[in-house]
């Protein structure tokens, strides 16, 4: 049996809808959001959706990161010395699924520099889909998977 | 990368032992059906009794009987038993280590991780699945008790401590449930990758609680590459 969670109930090629007592959200389509890598040799390639990211495929040597999500909202990282974006998400037993955000950790020199992407809005919240929220942290994540800059 | 796979697991047993399998049900370790493919409603998690029976009778079909529980006249008072509702099986299942709350059992609930995830994971509980609020009289609490009624604690590193509650116990990793900033860490750790964390938990009425029949939802949240 496929035990993967399936994301909200109303969601078309855009974006779904959440019903709640007294708020109603909205999402990304985890399935048409993706990331797109430029190398420096002029090579582009693109990610999968928010599930199977495709992040271990990215070579080395990135030039610039970019988010495109399913609401038509084009993001750009800013030049860093190395990326490591991760994936945000809410699960419930009662199998529900829901994407807060992407996460893209970013290396500048002495400290980490994180761009969290909105990827949920609703009636109460301030930020809406697309918006971005950067903090700084010292500690930098251990993983194999950080993809340095060209 | 791609996301892990969460399995969501209860003990059905008495046997205060750990999960012995690899995401799929083991023995006295049953999965939560999340009732993502078909028209079967998904379990659910029940807190009753406290009635003249104390527990529902052996067995309970899904659509049976149930019992309401007491409001204390002092203080709080701890529903007695947790049931897991499971329309798919038509029953209601026990989950016997999380009666008698607040106890030392350890091996109560668990969540085994297939994968890698990139945090802790974190128990949270909301007033429904558009995750923005907390407002309903059970994660608000009253007047006298200004916090959620669920209690939980991580258990995957050690046992509860006695009379341990989301007060308490605050020190060990124990929260009153309710949002982002009340949630509970389930390890204490920044990876987690192909195994089981455990937890226990139980809801305390206080004695000024508002009548009420409340669904909050019980969610877990993570990270993942």
């Amino acid at each position: 049996m496929d035990k993967r969670v399936k994301p909200v109930r109303h969601l078309d090629a855009v974006d779904g809808t959440i019903y709640g007592r007294s708020n109603k959200a909205k999402m990304v389509n985890p399935y048409k959001s993706f990331f797109i890598v430029h190398y420096n040799d002029g090579t582009i390639q693109k990610g999968n959706n928010l599930y199977d990211t495709g992040w271990h495929k990215v070579r080395q040597g990135v030039k610039t990161l970019q988010y495109h999500l399913s609401t038509g909202h084009l993001i750009t990282i800013p030049k860093f010395n190395g990326y490591l974006p991760t994936i945000e998400v809410s699960e419930s037993v009662e199998g529900f699924k829901l994407f807060h955000a992407i996460n893209v950790n970013c290396i500048a020199h002495d400290k980490v520099m994180k761009y969290k992407i909105i990827l949920k809005e609703d009636n109460i919240s301030k930020y809406k889909i697309g918006d971005i929220i950067i903090s700084t942290s010292k500690k930098r994540m251990e993983s194999p998977q950080w993809k340095m800059a060209g | 990368m791609s996301e892990p796979i969460l399995t969501f697991l209860y003990n059905h047993s008495l046997n205060d032992s750990p999960y012995p399998g690899d995401g799929e049900p083991v023995g006295d370790w049953k999965d939560i059906f999340l009732a993502t493919t078909s028209g079967v409603s998904p379990d659910r998690k029940v807190y009753t009794g406290g009635g003249i029976h104390q527990a529902l009778p052996t067995p309970t079909a899904s659509y049976g009987s149930r019992e309401a529980t007491i409001r204390p006249t002092v203080d709080t008072y701890p529903v007695p038993q947790i049931y897991i509702e499971s329309e798919l099986d038509n029953i209601m299942y026990h989950v016997p280590l999380a009666s008698g709350q607040p106890n030392t059992n350890r091996f109560v609930f668990g969540v085994y991780v297939d994968g890698l995830v990139t945090s802790d994971l974190y128990l949270e509980m909301w007033d429904d699945i558009t995750f923005s609020t907390f407002d309903i009289p059970t994660l608000s609490g009253s007047i006298n008790y200004p916090h959620s009624v669920f209690n939980a604690i991580s258990t995957t590193n050690d046992s509860p401590p006695e009379f341990w509650s989301g007060t308490t116990a605050s020190g060990v990793g124990a929260v009153h449930l309710a949002g982002y900033n009340n949630r509970l860490r389930l390890k204490d750790a920044d990876e987690i990758q192909n195994e089981c964390l455990y937890y226990s938990m139980y809801a305390a009425i206080p004695w000024d609680l508002v009548f009420t029949h409340d669904q909050p939802i019980e969610s877990y949240r993570y990270l993942y590459i």
